[in-house]
């Protein structure tokens, strides 16, 4: 059985278990795995004859300490590699979700370590709250809808804010998406278009909508 | 067979359902609408079609009000089948929401309306791959026009069928959804629904938030934002595939002038200020021709005739109730509904809210709100209702106070039937403008001491069209029958009661015991006070049981300018007519109810004191 499959498998099996602390049953990890049944049988025999699980009773699965290691390990893996794809590179989640997953297997822990020393090095403002005169917090190095001018064409990058926040998404203000500043008044609402039509926005609104030029 | 009409704000439902059905809704170019169900039914081939009319909406996954409402509609499982109506000038934004309804697998037809505006833009559909992508049957049609609106119904009868699609969601959503389906059983819209934290079921959202949690911390992103983004995506890959050509023609830009500071705000200004300037000149011509001849055909001969005592008084009340109710009200009230529906239509609206964004937030609202409150100006039933689209229970509490003194059109048949009639029509504008003051200050107050949060806009805007004169005239009309059916002869009732009492005396003995609170407060005769609470049942009886009280439709020959300036601003600002009371009732319950009848007593009695004892 590939190396791969064993630690992906391992992965969930970390995964599900240590954010429910208890044994995981079969379904479970076939529910996380995109594995046969089969595949997903072959490998935990193997896993138990090389002591990484144990079963309990009615079958259910628990992760022995080299098990826990060695799961929590890969899962850091992944973590680490696709926040480095979509933070830093801006791959999409999905493409980046699936590349850590091929990634994950060969890189090695030194790799990791250094590789998540930079990404917190390199977003040192990341979170900071910004003592702008518009009690707002603001991203440093982010720029909002309301730091652009009428015409400009922009992507959006990302979003802040509780209750409005659904409705953007409906209308097709989502990351990624490509909008333009149609209006913008002086005292800053301003119209967007996205997707053929014209929204209007609240200040506020645009002021948690973070977006980049489009070049 | 029942069906519905589901779609985004602003595409046409309504205005489809009124040609399918018969039944008269509102329709009008701005997003809100309709925020309730509907019914009606046609009939074809002797079979009994119930159709459905829903709000619009963005989303079968919001939290809105609407957004909840067509969601447990649609999951009572009470229709055979849906239409979908989409813009096809918004295509991709409309197929959002189809493919949300696809999911829910129920028989399904769309129906791809304003083809006359997209071809006016150089779109074109294809509309056979259209079908094929979304395995349903898809109808182009103008509803505006009338194009194929006859074929909806024969279509959805034997052509409605669960769409083929499947979205393709993101891996870690494509496996929370099989953990779900395979521990608990749920089905796939349901665990969708659970995992953006709205599902019914108990155990599977607690199940799913255990998981959402998961996919948040790995992707640094909502469940509803992956959720939304894969459906976007597919939408647009659908979109893309389907509108084949794509010219744009750069036109002259209306929007640009509606839309800036300069000269948007002095054009709103202007068209406010023109509004009732022109009800006030076509509205005084035209009351002045049909008083005039109700004075020559029917009263004066009447009162020629020489009936007896008891004949004479109630015939005579009767005779000016009619005078006053079609000569003074219903002129004022058409012109000003057909103005306003124009003004709908148009889809001005949003580009006024817009610009009162921010002036708006200063009362504790946003720019959406200026459109309850211009529809106000109509009628307050249907502008209490358009609350709805307001998101908080903050925003709402101060709407309702403030709808509630917006003078309807109703208070303005007070207001130029009396003030700018027999006192003038400046006096008549400073009643707007007090009105106003108040209002602001009402608002600047309530926003202070209001509490709960406080959303920003997010509004679409509606397009700028051409209104059709047909389109107008029918709305206006369906305004007016709530006029001629209900107010008339709740009017002639009224008139002959009145009639009624003052033959027995009923009338001066009420009016004796009133004179103290009528005089010596508000400085006008005790029958203006009695008229004052006619208005409660419905405004503009405050003036017309004023003509029939006074005897006369000549208002100048009874009492003086001041007096008739405290009686209109009086009923302007005192309580909301009764149906008011009840729709604020429905919407908002008792409390606030009762704060906003109480509030509005005060302030009318207050203001009307206050000018008697500075002018009097
Ligand atoms: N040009 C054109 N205008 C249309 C067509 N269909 C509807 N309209 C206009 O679009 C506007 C909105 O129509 P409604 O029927 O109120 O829309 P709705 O979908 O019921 O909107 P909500 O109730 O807000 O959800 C109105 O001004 C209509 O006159 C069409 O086929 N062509
Ligand atoms: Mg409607």
């Amino acid at each position: 059985m590939r190396l791969s499959q064993r630690e992906d498998c391992l992965e969930a099996l970390y995964k599900i278990s240590s954010e429910r602390n208890r044994p995981v049953g079969f379904v479970e990890l076939s529910g996380e795995l995109q594995m046969s049944d089969e595949e997903i049988r072959s490998i935990l025999d193997e896993l138990e004859r090389e002591g990484h699980i144990a079963r309990v009773a009615g079958g259910d699965i628990m992760l022995t300490d080299s098990g826990r290691q060695r799961g929590e390990g890969v899962l850091r893996k992944h973590r680490t590699l696709e926040c480095f794809l979509t933070e830093m590179l801006g791959m999409n989640t999905d493409k980046a979700s699936q590349e850590a997953c091929r990634l994950e297997h060969d890189v090695s822990d030194e790799t990791i370590d250094r590789l998540s020393l930079y990404i917190r090095d390199s977003c040192p403002g990341a979170y900071r709250w910004g003592k702008k005169k518009e009690r707002e917090p603001s991203r440093a190095g982010m720029h909002s809808l309301l730091d652009f001018s009428e015409g400009d064409e922009l992507r959006v990058v990302s979003m802040r804010g509780p209750g409005w926040k659904r409705r953007l998404m409906d209308l097709g203000i989502i990351p990624g998406q490509t909008i333009s500043l149609k209006r913008k008044l002086r005292n800053q609402s301003i119209v967007v278009r996205v997707k053929q039509c014209d929204v209007a926005l609240s200040p506020e609104i645009a002021r948690s909508i973070f977006v980049e030029k489009r070049t | 067979m029942k069906v519905a009409l589901i779609g985004n704000p602003s595409v046409g439902k309504s205005l489809i359902f009124n040609q399918l059905t018969g039944v008269g809704v509102e329709v009008s170019n701005y997003p809100g609408t309709t925020v309730e169900l509907k019914g009606g039914s046609t009939c074809y081939q002797r079979e009994m079609i119930d159709i459905v009319d829903l709000p619009g909406i963005y989303s079968l996954d919001g939290t809105s009000e609407e957004e909840d409402l067509v969601r447990t509609f649609l999951q009572e499982g009470m229709v055979d089948a849906v239409i979908v109506v989409m813009d096809a000038t918004r295509l991709e934004r409309n197929l959002y929401l189809l493919l949300q309804v696809a999911e829910f697998g129920i028989p399904m037809i769309a129906v791809l309306n304003m083809i006359d505006e997209m071809e006016k833009e150089g779109l074109e559909i294809d509309t056979a791959t259209l079908e094929y992508q979304l395995g349903i049957e898809v109808l182009e049609t103008a509803a505006s026009k009338g194009h194929n609106i006859e074929k909806i119904v024969p279509l959805v009868r034997s052509g409605a069928r669960k769409a083929t699609l499947t979205i393709p969601y993101d891996r870690s959503v494509e496996a929370a959804v099989r953990t779900l389906e395979k521990t608990l059983g749920a089905g796939r819209t349901e665990s969708l629904w659970a995992l953006q934290g709205i599902a019914k079921d108990g155990t599977v959202s607690e199940a799913a938030s255990a998981i959402t949690e998961q996919i948040e911390a790995r992707h640094r992103m909502t469940v509803q934002q992956i959720i939304a983004a894969n459906r976007h995506n597919y939408a647009r890959t659908i979109a893309d595939r389907v509108i084949k050509t794509r010219e744009t023609k750069p036109g002259f830009d209306l929007d640009q002038l509606l839309t800036s500071s300069i000269p948007g705000i002095p054009i709103l200004v202007l068209v406010l200020l023109s509004t009732l300037l022109v009800v006030f000149i076509v509205g005084a011509f035209l009351e002045e021709t049909i008083v005039d001849a109700f004075q020559v055909i029917l009263i004066d001969p009447l009162l020629a005739f020489g009936l007896p005592p008891l004949a004479e008084t109630i015939a005579l009340s009767l005779a000016i109730a009619l005078q006053a109710g079609l000569g003074i009200a219903f002129p004022f009230v058409f012109i000003f509904y057909i103005l306003l529906s124009i003004l709908e239509d148009t889809g001005y609206m949003t580009r006024a809210a817009f610009l009162a964004d921010k002036a708006m937030h200063r009362v504790g609202m946003h720019g959406g709100a200026i459109i309850p409150l211009v529809l106000g100006l109509g009628c307050n039933v249907p502008a209490v209702m358009g609350l709805r689209n307001l998101a908080s229970r903050r925003e709402k509490i101060i709407g309702a106070f403030l709808i509630t003194m917006v003078p309807c059109s109703a208070r303005t048949v007070i207001i130029l039937g009396i003030v700018a009639a027999f006192v003038g029509i400046l006096p008549a504008l400073t009643i707007y403008l007090i009105v106003f003051l108040l209002i602001t200050a009402t608002g600047l107050l309530l926003s202070r001491v209001t509490p709960g949060e406080q959303f920003g806009m997010i509004l679409e805007m509606a397009p700028l069209r051409r209104p059709q004169s047909r389109l107008v005239i029918k709305k206006s009309w369906l305004r007016m029958q709530e006029f001629l059916f209900i107010a008339m002869p709740m009017l002639l009732v009224g008139s002959i009661v009145l009639g009624l009492f003052e033959y027995i005396g009923i009338t001066a003995m009420f009016e004796e015991l009133i004179a103290p609170f009528s005089e010596g407060v508000l400085g006008v005769p005790p029958y203006a006070a009695t008229a004052l609470l006619f208005g409660i049942l419905r405004k503009e009886m405050a003036f017309e049981m004023l003509a029939i009280l006074g005897g006369t439709a000549n208002l100048s020959a009874i009492m003086t300018s001041l007096q008739l300036y405290i009686f209109g601003l009086v009923s302007v600002l005192f309580v909301p007519c009764v149906s008011t009371i009840a729709v604020l009732f429905r919407e908002m319950g008792g409390r606030i109810t009762a704060a906003v009848t109480l509030y509005t007593v005060g302030l009318g009695i207050i203001i009307g004191a206050l000018i008697n004892q500075i002018f009097g």
